[in-house]
């Protein structure tokens, strides 16, 4: 009875005042060894694959990485020169600093069990930097934010989560809305979309940068179906992420860094 | 009694891991609650030994691996075991299906209160796959049942009550 009444006041304390930092994060620690415990056959098996790999998968493997790498230095060119260029247009316009961003690489060594949360833990913690609200990217672009830590593992809300929302903007003509979760891998809804709003199936949503939280420019997910219902005040939208939310093994840390060459 | 908790503790392991092991697909939607079957198995076989107090703390380390709103396992899974506790030597005589039948309803009641705490966090959906969890618990419990109590033995754990 005594222990009912003390989840009871946890439940309340978590759900209605987010007071539970410390008794989370520590919680998040003391799991660790079971997460490390699934994590490692996998771990494993890829440290022994990459041991008994044939010479010719090497070369193969090698010259994809080098035509790749290749391709991606060319990018990197047009890149820097359109970075100087941004920043000498910024300071003609007196615009606010440019802010860069720092990433650290991490590995996800467990995923939510639980289709009511969607959750991934990383084996990055306080120790290498990582804090609460920390934006997490993959390839091929954002996945989530840290919401608990401990020193050395962090947990990751993925942006699919139905309590997860992220400011985007059409990267086509610039009009800011609000992408949300649902619980669903696949699809992310935008609540309160005007009828008239220019936005059309195929359509990139980015980050907007506006709340504070994720960075600036970095696509969230593609528009898949726009839909007007009559009698409706608002269309409903919906869009696809780009990041491979169920797949992804490596993803980045993003770290904000004022640029150095910055006046004011 | 070191022998028992060891034991204790090894199959909670074993269930902690389960419990988050990635499966593929859908299989996952049917994933029954580990940490809770091994502890009903324990409750039943040394009630006087393991209560409610081991069960909320079991689902207090759940809610830290599933990363779920804090105490919603601790609660769900202390209400389960009370449940349970009071009749645990009556259960005992049960033959093994009716007692997989029990268990099930259990999970049941587990996997509804599961979904209000989330409720109260967050929307979520609910469909007929809520169903899942407490079927493969029941088709699982003679299994684990059998197992638990061939291991019990042969670590040579008994109690007077057999």
């Amino acid at each position: 009875m005594l222990v009912c009444l003390l989840a009871v006041v946890l439940l309340v304390l978590d759900v209605r005042y987010q007071a539970l930092d410390k008794l989370r994060s520590a919680l998040l620690s003391v799991t660790r060894p079971v997460h490390e415990l699934v994590h490692l056959p996998g771990w494993l098996f890829d440290s022994g694959r990459q041991r008994v790999k044939s010479r010719d998968d090497l070369t193969l493997e090698n010259a994809r990485l080098e035509a790749e790498n290749l391709v991606l230095r060319a990018k990197v060119q047009k890149l820097n020169a359109l970075t100087i260029e941004n920043i000498r247009l910024r300071e003609l316009l007196n615009s606010t600093r440019l802010v860069e961003e720092d990433a650290t690489v991490a590995e996800i060594i467990a995923v939510s069990p639980d289709p009511f949360n969607h959750f991934v833990v990383l084996n990055r913690g306080s120790d290498d930097g990582a804090f609460v609200g920390q934006a997490v990217i993959d390839a091929n672009g954002l996945m989530g934010q840290v919401v608990d830590l401990s020193p050395s593992v962090s947990r990751v809300m993925l942006i699919s989560d139905a309590r997860h929302a992220v400011p985007v903007r059409i990267d086509r003509n610039g009009v800011r809305l609000v992408v949300e979760g649902q619980g669903d891998f696949q699809r992310l809804q935008l609540p309160f979309v005007a009828g008239t709003t220019d936005i059309v199936e195929g359509d990139v949503l980015s980050t907007s940068g506006l709340g504070g939280v994720f960075p600036a420019n970095y696509p969230v997910a593609r528009v898949v179906s726009v839909t007007e219902k009559t009698g409706q005040s608002f269309i409903e939208v919906l869009a696809e992420p780009f990041a491979q939310l169920r797949r992804a093994r490596h993803v980045l840390l993003l770290s904000r860094r004022v640029q150095a060459n910055d006046q004011d | 009694m070191i022998r028992t908790d060891g034991l204790l503790l090894a199959s909670l392991v074993c269930c902690w891991v389960l419990s988050i092991i990635p499966m593929p697909g859908g299989s996952s939607l049917a994933r029954p609650e580990w940490p809770l079957l091994v502890y009903l198995y324990w409750t039943l076989a040394m009630p006087e030994r393991y209560g409610v107090l081991l069960a909320a703390v079991i689902g207090l380390f759940q809610d830290g691996l599933t990363g779920g709103v804090t105490g919603m396992n601790m609660l769900a899974y202390a209400v389960a075991a009370s449940v349970f506790a009071g009749g645990a030597r009556r259960i005992r005589m049960f033959n093994v299906w009716q007692q997989a039948i029990l268990v099930g309803l259990l999970l049941l009641l587990v996997e509804f209160l599961q979904y209000w705490i989330t409720r109260f966090s967050h929307p979520v959906r609910i469909g007929p796959w809520l169903l899942l969890p407490p079927l493969s618990a029941a088709l699982l419990w003679p299994w684990l049942m059998v197992f638990l109590r061939g291991m019990r033995r042969k670590a040579g754990v008994t109690n007077p009550f057999g």
